[in-house]
């Protein structure tokens, strides 16, 4: 599996370039100041809405997560009973491991030891994320994305999202044009 | 004239293509009509927000489903509607909202050929209609017109007798990179013709190329039948949405006297005309004739020959799901590419011929999932995703299928549907000349994934096409037949039927243009009979 530089360095220095500091993460959440960028909310032990924006860019490995996406996900998930538990686990292994300049590895690399349920709730994440579909068996499956859903942004350009984007007449009798 | 009681010399029950085209021509002769129609009234842009908002991926969750005038659902588990009981299930879907299920077709408008019309008389099996294909032209001529159908004259077609209303919607960048490497096989293509605008037309935009053409044209490009429920109400027809027709009444002749309806607040509404058509859709049509049994009529409305709810056909077909080696970058309308090779031929004596088209649509949620499944995940999966969405293509078959007097419906008054009405039972089956068809397209579809040097992901099916056919069939004879050659009940001279029910056999060709050409014949042979006067006397011609 390729492996991502994403490091604490890296992470704070995107947060100085978002002009984000600790008392900011603690009492303003960085959404309505930002549009929309986010990155990792350090140092709190709640699974706060910023706990949630941080893991699932940690997760996906997208730093500029939609904030209303954020916030809608963040509702749906902490709904479940572990999602708490598991946000918090999940973030500060991630956060402890990256600390240690390491690249961040597999989510399913054992260097993470996460518990089975992590496992799971960071497969489910990434899911919800790129499917913008929730799914979970105790509970009715959702639409909590539409053009904000992860896999629209991997076909960028190459495939107009359903419903809402189109190519023009007779576009598509060329291939698109990729732009680099 | 009041809410609760309707008159005109025609009422139509429903408002889809058959009932839209149907009022339509007989609003342009001065006929005075009225549209009971079940279900509401929709907005495009209403419609295209909700299919964004569900989850599900099919062709109907965007549109109402209401409790007085429910539909099956896409996913039959989730609100029973039908009690699927053959050992094949037909996943027959259709709505019920003004404009009918032309709001989600694919847009193909595709003729009959002389022999499908003709295939007991050709190839020693199924049913001929009444009437061959040169009797049916010149409505097919119109309904293009009406329609707007886009198509290329020069491609190999069944006899016309005037060019397409537009020019042809050109071939995506995937079909042409496709094409000659399946030309060299032998196998041959053409564009199939499509009611949807390749330039403005009718006050219609040109396509956009948006590719979600099933379930919903965002941009009105793809012809639906509002447009011509639009057009009527221009000319005086009353459209009465939220009126569900539960019961057609007959008098001591056997004529229709009346149909009584009921409204989402309970109300009735009772509709008089000189003349019923029946236009509820290949499933809601004969089982409204069954609904209706009386003392006299005991087995339905119709029903002399016991054939109304019975011999049902589809097209069933299969899907086949591949990777190509170098990006194709699927795009644009549905399809605009497909082949005839293997409709017409002697084989059709022992199997199911078939036609195939390969769709201009990559499935990024499949491809999503199922790289996810297989446990691909960030940095890489963007691109893996990308890399898979421009190499995915989708081929599917469109098979033809025998009337079978054991396929159909019957009604179990034990359970009822949210509307209160009884819950269908639906036998389906295949037989030995559908299952051989399906193994051949299957071949085929593996023999044109080598020949592409394709990975073949699925092939998939039988699965069926929503087009519910058969069970009020056309005929000359009223012991084996429902309606007479211009869709005239045999038994009550002021009924006639349009739509799928009546086909007597529909070839590979989806049915809606069909549909649309027997409805302007039905409506010409009404307004033929009412300015003679002759509906009270059955027609013998």
């Amino acid at each position: 599996m390729q492996k991502i530089g994403i490091t604490r360095r890296k992470l704070m220095k995107t947060l100085l370039a978002l002009g984000a500091g600790s008392v900011f993460f603690s009492t303003l959440s960085p959404f309505a100041r930002d549009g929309g960028k986010v990155w990792a909310f350090l140092g709190d032990s709640t699974p706060s809405l910023e706990t949630f924006a941080a893991l699932s860019s940690l997760i996906t490995l997208h730093d500029d997560l939609d904030a209303d996406s954020i916030a809608r996900m963040y509702k749906v998930f902490m709904d479940e009973p572990w999602a708490p538990e598991h946000i918090e686990g999940l973030h500060k292994k991630i956060i402890g491991a990256l600390s240690d300049e390491k690249k961040r590895p597999s989510l399913k690399d054992p260097v993470w030891k996460f518990t089975d349920g992590e496992s799971w709730f960071a497969g489910h994440l990434l899911t919800t994320w790129y499917l913008g579909i929730y799914y979970h068996e105790e509970r009715p499956t959702q639409r909590i994305l539409y053009e904000n859903a992860l896999q629209f942004r991997a076909i960028k350009g190459v495939m107009p999202i359903p419903y809402l984007e189109n190519v023009g007449y007779g576009a598509w009798t060329s291939p698109p044009e990729i732009k680099k | 004239m009041s809410d609760t009681v309707v008159e005109a010399d025609v009422i139509i029950i429903g408002s889809g293509v058959a009932g839209a085209m149907a009022a339509y021509t007989l609003a342009n002769k001065g006929v005075k009509v009225a549209i009971l129609e079940a279900g509401p009234r929709i907005d495009r842009a209403a419609i295209v927000k909700k299919f964004t908002q569900s989850h599900k991926f099919d062709f109907s969750s965007g549109y109402p489903n209401e409790d007085w005038a429910p539909r099956p659902d896409w996913d039959p588990a989730e609100k029973p509607y039908f009690d699927h009981i053959g050992p094949a299930q037909a996943n027959v879907e259709y709505l019920r909202n003004v404009g009918g299920t032309t709001w989600h077709w694919s847009g193909f408008a595709i003729r009959l050929h002389p022999e499908d019309m003709k295939i007991k008389s050709t190839y020693g099996v199924g049913i001929d209609w009444p009437f061959d294909y040169a009797e049916l032209e010149p409505y097919y001529s119109e309904a293009e017109k009406e329609m707007g159908v886009s198509g290329d004259d020069k491609d190999p077609h069944p006899p016309r007798s005037k060019p397409f209303p537009l020019p042809p919607i050109p071939r995506s960048y995937s079909d042409k990179i496709i094409a000659p490497k399946l030309e060299k096989m032998g196998i041959k293509f053409s564009t199939p013709p499509a009611a949807r605008n390749s330039r403005a037309y009718d006050g219609r935009s040109q396509c956009m190329g948006f590719g979600t053409c099933s379930p919903i044209c965002p941009s009105g490009a793809q012809y639906a039948a509002v447009v011509h429920v639009n057009k009527s109400e221009k000319l005086g027809v009353r459209v009465l949405e939220n009126t569900r027709v539960d019961r057609i009444i007959t008098d001591a002749s056997g004529k229709i006297s009346e149909v009584h309806a009921k409204r989402p607040d309970g109300t009735d509404v009772t509709a008089r005309g000189r003349i019923f058509l029946l236009a509820a859709n290949g499933i809601e049509s004969p089982r409204l004739l069954l609904m209706s049994a009386n003392e006299t009529y005991s087995k339905g409305l119709a029903n002399s020959s016991g054939r109304v709810g019975r011999y049902f056909f589809e097209h069933p077909g299969l899907v086949c799901r591949m990777v190509m080696p170098a990006p194709v970058y699927p795009r644009g309308p549905e399809a605009t590419m497909s082949s005839d090779n293997f409709r017409n031929g002697d084989f059709r004596r022992t199997r199911a011929g078939f036609t195939f088209s390969i769709h201009n649509f990559a499935h990024h949620f499949e491809a999503t999932s199922d790289l996810l499944e297989k446990g691909a995940e960030p940095p890489s999966l963007d691109s893996a995703i990308r890399d898979r969405v421009v190499r995915m293509i989708d081929m599917s078959s469109h098979m033809e299928q025998l009337p079978s007097e054991k396929n159909g419906i019957t009604l179990d008054w034990t359970r009822r549907d949210r509307a209160g009405q009884p819950v269908m039972k639906h036998y389906y089956s295949f037989s030995d000349y559908e299952n051989a068809g399906f193994e051949a397209a299957k071949e085929t579809f593996r023999h044109i994934t080598k020949a592409l040097d394709a990975e073949l992901l699925s092939i998939q099916g039988p699965v069926t096409e929503h087009h519910p056919l058969g069970m009020a069939m056309m005929g000359k004879d009223k012991k084996t037949s429902v309606v007479d050659p211009h869709c005239r009940s045999h038994d009550h001279p002021n009924l006639f039927i349009v739509g799928t029910a009546v086909f007597p056999s529909c070839g590979m060709s989806r049915p809606t243009l069909t549909i649309a050409a027997l409805a302007i014949r039905t409506a010409e042979e009404i307004a033929r009979q009412l300015k003679k006067k002759r509906i009270n006397r059955i027609s013998t011609d």
